[in-house]
């Protein structure tokens, strides 16, 4: 048996906290129908448990690109966890703020930066709504659009074969060596997003960048997809890939957004994904998944709620 | 509370055995009798579960992550530089920069290479005419494309080389796959959706035909075996999990899937059918000597059982290094 080690902690919560040793497996389970006899097993590779979904996600968007109609190409169940993602909330409140933003500046520059973009679900979903007219016609667009991901250097190539040679210009920028600044701003309207989920969800265990700086951004448009405890206090959590993360309550990250401007909006997933983390035993282990942009000024969207009428902080 | 995770094999605590049986019967276990799991599972001390996280148990999700994966790497610019600097060759394949290169599939694809260099050598402004039989994401296409690159100094691609006609059954691999080869001619990457041998290529055939493994596990081997080779002009480039025993029989695979051994003898009738065409056997991978363990339930004991890589070569002046197969 192969020692994964010990999950990694960067700020212990608690002092002298007990140790669950648990033997883990991930792969194919066969069973005899309707019993417990396990038949076979066979073990998974990473990229079958890293990617296999979101590239599925992926391809599905593309095929709705290209105006084919892919839902009979997809297992029901695995359509009804496209359709239950976060993707399409994140990719609705970023086309009204680009819409909101830029419906008045013609010909503007305006640039996407997505730290750990993944397979590139939300370059994806840009060029699908894109594609759609949802920032006018090709020949009548509101604004020049461009993307950037920074992310692992390890997934670059792959990032490149996914999005090479297609509809909208992209850069992959990997973490530059010990450097977790996010890249200075060229002369461009910038739309940070902190995919903070798929930070978590990447064996990654650097913290490129970290919450508190991410909130001290000068850019005035910041989204963050992030996970967040149930508990009133910051929790130590274990994914279920043996990482360990820090989990914020909604209160202290409202904290932040209150701090960083005026103008927050945020919607709640509660109980997304929760199985994610390894459950810890007597505790409540309720987690939800935080969507979230700021906007420099008003920008109400329908489903989100400002997080200046969300006094006092709420638990959830 | 932390916790500290150790990688855990489980192993089957009940296996069924499987009755050999001959000809095209089906195997007696078959995959409505089972339930297949994709997840993560956590067991505590006591060996009770302690968590478990469900994987999406679509398993055409799967192949199309496994397959996209071998796809990135056949068009990472590394490693085109790296078979540009040190040849299209056994020896170069044989590199831990790019353990892929070592496996299966490129070292069929090398074979492929080989042959296509061969044929466009005698007939330079005439494309080749590829059959890839259970093509999944066409990602023989890439590395091909690769292997043509590098060959000739970025003179040649499959662009201009080949005529790519890949089969599959997965109209979800398939769109993929298109996706992903849109710079393609559709003249010259033809995608066609099949289940087994009922394909229709009303008067074509092909200079060259690739099947990795995929003749296993269709609904009549045989058939499909028969199929690919007459509609191969020069070459078929095969790998065919097969018995040395007497009997061709049915097992169930690790998609739940019934798969089937080829006999020898059955080999023999398919080459009869071509007499103008041989046999030569690149290699032989004993099932017991394979890392990747891909059977449901017991094989039948003391069965010798491998995996062919072969080529069926007509008329061609090379035997690959390789003794002709004896039935």
């Amino acid at each position: 048996m192969k020692n994964l080690g010990t999950a990694p902690k960067k700020e212990p919560v608690e002092t002298s906290e007990p140790i669950k040793r648990l033997r883990r497996s991930v792969g194919n389970f066969i069973y005899q129908r309707e019993s417990k006899h396990l038949l076979y097993f066979g073990e998974l590779a990473e990229y079958h448990t890293a990617i296999a979904l979101d590239l599925a996600h992926l391809f599905y968007l593309r095929l709705m690109r290209f105006n084919e109609d892919p839902s009979c190409l997809y297992d029901l169940e695995t359509v009804k966890i496209f359709e239950g993602a976060p993707l399409p909330t994140i990719g609705e409140a970023l086309g009204h703020v680009l819409r909101q933003e830029l419906g008045e500046k013609a010909e503007t520059a305006v640039q996407v930066v997505e730290i750990y973009p993944g397979v590139g679900l939300t370059l994806e979903y840009l060029k699908l709504m894109l594609a759609r007219g949802i920032f006018g016609t090709k020949e009548n667009r509101l604004f020049r659009l461009s993307y950037q991901g920074i992310g692992l250097e390890s997934l670059q190539n792959q990032f490149a074969v996914l999005h090479g040679n297609d509809e909208l210009s992209f850069e992959y920028s990997p973490f530059a060596q010990n450097d977790h600044s996010v890249p200075p701003s060229k002369d461009t309207l910038r739309v940070l997003f902190y995919n903070h989920e798929n930070f978590i969800k990447s064996n990654d265990s650097s913290d490129h960048l970290s919450l508190e700086k991410f909130f001290t951004e000068k850019t005035a448009n910041k989204f963050i997809a992030m996970r967040i405890t149930d508990t009133k206090r910051k929790i130590a959590r274990t994914t279920v890939k043996g990482k360990g993360v820090d989990l914020l309550p909604l209160g202290a990250v409202l904290k932040q957004c209150r701090q960083s401007d005026p103008f927050w909006y945020v919607k709640i997933i509660r109980k997304y994904d929760e199985g994610f983390f390894l459950p810890i035993e007597n505790e409540e282990n309720g987690t939800s998944l935080l969507i979230a942009f700021s906007s420099g000024k008003p920008m109400p969207l329908s489903g989100f709620r400002s997080v200046a009428d969300m006094l006092p902080i709420p638990t959830i | 509370m932390r916790f500290q995770l150790e990688e855990f094999t489980p192993s089957p605590v009940f296996r069924k055995e499987i009755p050999k049986v001959g000809g095209a019967a089906r195997p007696a276990l078959s995959s409505a009798d089972l339930d297949l799991e994709f997840k993560y599972s956590f067991l505590d001390e006591k060996g009770e579960i302690y968590h478990e996280y469900a994987i999406s148990s679509d398993s055409t999700l799967q192949t199309l992550a496994s397959y996209f994966d071998k796809l990135a790497i056949y068009r990472d610019p590394a490693l085109l530089q790296y078979l540009l600097k040190y040849g299209v060759s056994k020896e170069s394949f044989d590199t831990s920069l790019f353990p892929i290169l070592r496996t299966r599939s490129p070292q069929l694809d090398l074979v492929a290479a080989q042959i296509i260099g061969f044929l466009q050598s005698r007939k330079p402004k005439t494309r080749i005419s590829l059959l890839d039989l259970g093509c999944t994401l066409a990602e023989h296409y890439d590395l091909l494309d690769a292997l043509l690159k590098a060959s000739s100094e970025n003179k040649l691609s499959a662009l201009d080389v080949l005529s790519y006609c890949g089969i599959d059954q997965s109209p979800l691999l398939l769109s993929v796959a298109r996706l992903l080869h849109r710079n393609t001619d559709p003249k010259h990457f033809r995608l066609v959706r099949s289940d087994g041998d009922s394909f229709d290529l009303p008067g074509e055939n092909f200079d060259l035909t690739l099947s990795v493994g995929v003749l296993n596990h269709v609904q009549n081997p045989l058939a499909l075996l028969t199929k690919l080779i007459s509609l191969t002009k020069r070459a078929s480039v095969l790998a065919l999990w097969v018995t040395l025993d007497s009997d061709s029989f049915w097992v169930v695979n690790q998609s739940g899937l019934p798969f089937y051994f080829f006999s020898k003898k059955e080999l023999r009738e398919v080459s009869g059918q071509r007499p103008e065409g041989r046999f030569f056997e690149l290699d032989f991978i004993l099932e017991s000597q394979d890392a990747q363990r891909r059977f449901v339930g017991d094989l039948p004991k003391g069965a010798r059982l491998g995996c062919y890589h072969l080529v069926f070569g007509v008329d061609l002046p090379f035997s690959f290094g390789k003794k002709e197969l004896i039935f």
